[in-house]
């Protein structure tokens, strides 16, 4: 209870602090609509040429971005403004500040910050992902919706942890504004269905660097029959969840104040 | 008049060593940013489309073959990485807002010269420092490139840049008016993202949009020059990339200037 009164608080400054550059308000929700277009432009201008692209047919990957846009929403959202900030976070030193705080300092990190503007953008997307879903020419049953939300929880879990453990790096090396953009070309793999790839480059999405668990694996599992992914995503989404609170813990062990 | 030339000439040398050794200030950053981005962006540019090549039911997408969009995609991540501007857009903008312009208006050197310069030198130092990655790629994996057409691309290439910096010089303009510009550089960005070809060879839209994309200036911050390296396009289509960025420079200057002066009319000298 006592964090979800603090995370509150943080939502409604974030609020606030949002709202108080009405025009900026504005155009984030327009830029938004425009990396929503330049996204679905790829694939609207390929099935041009095709109908087909490893088994995905166009109405199919739209539902693939539908799903994509509102897990980026829900990032954006409530995480995405604590992690982009970090890398400035430990180089000014006002981390130090968050250490001496009677809470835990993983949880003041991660959702100290909130970015109300996507509420709105959620709404769209998700108007978005049912104009798809209603496009398909079939509807998935209930239990595939159960399974494609389960698996959507998990998906945005592996992406916390994984941003996390970027985040982590920081702490150790400081000064890395960098690594943050290197988290978005490899994030970047998990944008398309991971069908596409070649085997050798399917496992490295689900395995090694998981991205493909994040939007690909919940959308397979609601529009084709369930595989092996199924079981695989919550088991390696619950694994990183606890290898990411020991890489935070050990690298709070190994930060050295860096305003001192 | 030979004087005022040497002295415009030292004063634009020196912005541009200003940039390069204030981003070589740290190391691991620039490192990360010159070399170690570029080459993963490179790397999954090249993989999506390797593999929407190897399990879609093609074997030529709109005329050309995997090996054209690998060349393709692998140079136009590295052109595009050059012609984007997001730094000094930003440390325009941020110059305005908070009022650090002040230093830079009373010295006799204008603002748009001083970061232009800033911005050619350090993209001209990245552009010569990562050459060697696309070209050992394609060389590795015997990507069709024409070398002889690279002279003229990087003439087509700094043009742009001229360009690119006056889009931007308009949009930090905006400062003067608002409290935050942030977001139209994003925005910005996003468009030209795609009206430059980085994300997908502009030959692939349906027509009449096609025609549209690639007569526009902003085709040759990375379709124009790319396709002309790697053969899909040939020199009349960069003659006439050419003529598209001067048209685009004037209007875009014009209207800049117009910013410009507007914006300093009313700025008040404590920060916008």
């Amino acid at each position: 209870m006592k964090y979800l009164r603090i995370w509150l608080s943080c939502w409604r400054m974030s609020w606030m602090e949002s709202m108080e550059y009405r025009t900026n308000f504005l155009l984030r929700i327009f830029v938004e609509i425009l990396w929503y277009s330049s996204q679905l432009s790829i694939f609207e201008v390929l099935y041009s040429h095709t109908s087909s692209i490893a088994g995905w047919n166009l109405k199919e990957v739209r539902v693939f971005m539908g799903t994509l846009f509102m897990l980026d929403c829900l990032w954006m959202m409530f995480f995405n403004e604590n992690f982009d900030r970090f890398s400035e976070l430990v180089r000014r030193g006002d981390l130090d500040l968050l250490l001496t705080k009677p809470v835990d300092s993983q949880f003041m990190v991660s959702l100290r910050r909130a970015n109300p503007i996507y509420f709105f953008n959620f709404i769209l997307v998700a108007g978005y992902f049912y104009w798809a879903i209603s496009h398909l020419g079939r509807t998935p049953d209930a239990a595939a919706f159960e399974k494609y939300f389960l698996l959507l929880i998990c998906g945005l879990s592996v992406l916390y942890c994984l941003r996390l453990f970027f985040a982590v790096i920081v702490l150790v090396v400081h000064n890395a504004n960098n690594i943050t953009y290197v988290w978005y070309q490899l994030y970047r793999f998990g944008t398309r269905p991971h069908s596409l790839y070649p085997s050798w480059l399917r496992v490295f999405v689900i395995f090694v660097l998981p991205v493909g668990l994040i939007v690909s694996v919940p959308s397979y599992n609601l529009l084709f029959e369930s595989d092996a992914t199924l079981w695989i995503s919550p088991l390696i989404s619950v694994l990183l969840f606890i290898l990411a609170r020991f890489a935070w813990l050990g690298g709070l062990k190994r930060y050295s104040s860096a305003s001192s | 008049m030979r004087k005022s030339f040497v002295s415009f000439w030292r004063k634009n040398r020196a912005a541009a060593k200003l940039a390069i050794l204030s981003q070589l200030e740290y190391r691991l950053n620039f490192f990360i940013d010159a070399y170690f981005q570029p080459l993963i962006t490179t790397t999954v540019e090249v993989t999506l489309w390797y593999g929407i090549w190897s399990q879609g039911d093609f074997t030529t997408l709109n005329g050309f073959g995997l090996d054209s969009y690998l060349s393709y995609a692998l140079w136009a991540t590295f052109v595009a990485r050059v012609t984007t501007n997001w730094m000094y857009e930003s440390m325009m903008a941020e110059d305005i807002e908070s009022g650090k312009i002040n230093a830079i208006l009373l010295r006799p050197y204008s603002f748009y010269s001083f970061y232009l310069s800033q911005f050619m030198g350090y993209k001209t130092f990245v552009m010569l420092g990562t050459l060697g990655i696309p070209l050992a790629a394609a060389y590795l994996f015997d990507l069709p490139v024409t070398f002889s057409r690279l002279p003229l691309v990087f003439v087509l290439l700094f043009f742009y840049l001229i360009f690119v910096h006056t889009v931007s010089f308009f949009v930090a303009s905006f400062g003067f008016f608002m409290t935050r510009v942030h977001s139209l550089t994003t925005g910005k960005n996003i468009v030209l993202w795609v009206l430059s070809g980085e994300l997908f060879p502009l030959d692939l839209i349906p027509d009449p949009y096609r025609q549209w994309a690639i007569a526009s200036p902003f085709a040759s911050g990375a379709y124009v020059p790319v396709a002309y390296m790697t053969g899909r396009v040939e020199v009349d289509a960069v003659w006439r990339a050419f003529v598209s960025v001067a048209v685009g420079l004037l209007v875009m200057g014009g209207a800049a200037m117009m910013m410009w002066s507007g914006g300093v009319r009313r700025y008040a000298g404590t920060g916008a």
